[in-house]
């Protein structure tokens, strides 16, 4: 193995679950979420070389999964002519969580998955990343907004989760 | 209460090897394809400039009249325009994807708006002098015969009723990526790609 596959191999390594999950939230079918995969890992091969350190490898490598990601549904998304919804939106819409909802984990991570890929990349973005459990500092590094309005769009975020799924975040 | 966080991350973990001679191989195959892409392109506008600058040089190619012979070197030249033009926007495969992820985003969608909303300027406008130039010479040369005017009113309604088309449809794409770039908060502005 080259020197370059082996920091690769270390990068990749440290985040493998993370970059694994973040799929998930943005691929429903599973062929295709590998695809996307496979996309991210390419894309961090290529990006690697100009890694000056200027950020944290974690910073680095979830920026590059993202922005990867969000260049796929975009293309996914010009061949449906889908938009994606807001926060905001989902508020108004959301209905309580009713009591005889299924409160089985899998049921649950279905559907909040599926919620993930129906939102817009702002939202998709800070909803995944504060799931991987990133502060909002952490958030603000990786997306480029101010740590106020990520702490703001945070906590109706998990008002949200409370309120539709009777998650606590 | 069950916790968010722990139930997203649970039981979702990736496959132990990571492929990293795949990797590898995918990034060249990505890195030929872009390279045979780039080559297709300019074989494609070669072909366009060869016969355009055979219709203008050689009477032989399309039997133009001397007006239409210029209108054909005209559009030759608008191709090369669009030509050197594509090359030096350059294309989003080479836009870099470290940087922060909502300035990229913004960035991608004001790249595509431009494009966009300039496509009449860069991509239709250079092809206009040419194909006036070659329609009026081909219409002065065959004026007097059955069914001319007929003719070259349906060749320019049909030149007219596209361009209006593909800029219509453009401009309208383009206002929905403004509204979208609008919708982003300010301090994403800065956050693009370095």
């Amino acid at each position: 193995m080259t020197e370059a596959e082996e920091r690769f191999s270390a990068v990749v390594g440290a985040h493998a679950d993370a970059l694994w999950r973040l799929g998930r939230g943005y691929e429903r079918d599973p062929d295709r979420r590998r695809d996307l995969h496979q996309e991210i890992l390419v894309a961090i091969w290529r990006a690697l070389p100009s890694f000056e350190g200027r950020c944290s490898v974690r910073t680095f490598v979830l920026r590059v999964a993202h922005n990867t990601a969000c260049s796929h549904v975009a293309r996914a998304t010009r061949r449906r002519a889908e938009e994606g919804t807001s926060l905001e939106a989902l508020e108004a819409a959301s209905p309580d969580r009713r009591p005889d909802e299924a409160a089985d984990d899998h049921q649950t991570l279905e559907r909040l998955a599926a919620l993930v890929r129906t939102l817009v990349p702002m939202d998709r973005q800070l909803l995944l990343l504060h799931l991987e459990g990133l502060d909002p500092a952490a958030i603000a590094e990786v997306t480029g907004l101010s740590t106020t309005n990520v702490t703001t769009k945070v906590s109706r975020i998990k008002a949200l989760l409370v309120k539709r799924f009777g998650l606590e975040a | 209460m069950a916790d968010a966080r722990k139930l997203w991350t649970a039981g979702s973990t990736a496959p132990a090897e990571i492929p990293v001679a795949d990797v590898v191989a995918r990034a060249e195959a990505f890195r030929r394809k872009v390279r045979l892409s780039h080559a297709l392109e300019y074989a494609a506008g070669a072909l366009v400039v060869g016969f355009f600058v055979a219709a203008a040089a050689i009477p032989e190619v399309a039997r133009l009249p001397p007006i239409s012979r210029v209108g054909a070197a005209l559009i030759a030249c608008g191709s090369v325009f669009v030509m050197t033009y594509l090359a030096l926007r350059g294309t989003p495969t080479e836009v870099r994807r470290d940087g922060a992820t909502l300035g990229c985003y913004r960035a991608e969608l004001v790249r595509r708006r431009d494009l966009l909303a300039s496509v009449t300027l860069w991509y239709q406008a250079p092809f206009w002098p040419g194909t006036v130039v070659l329609v009026v010479g081909v219409a002065i040369d065959r004026w007097h015969a059955p069914g001319a005017a007929g003719s070259l009113a349906t060749v320019v309604a049909v030149i007219v009723a596209t361009s209006l088309g593909i800029g219509l449809v453009n401009r309208r794409a383009a206002a929905k990526l403004s509204r979208e770039i609008e919708a982003l908060p300010v301090e994403v502005r800065g956050a693009g790609p370095s």
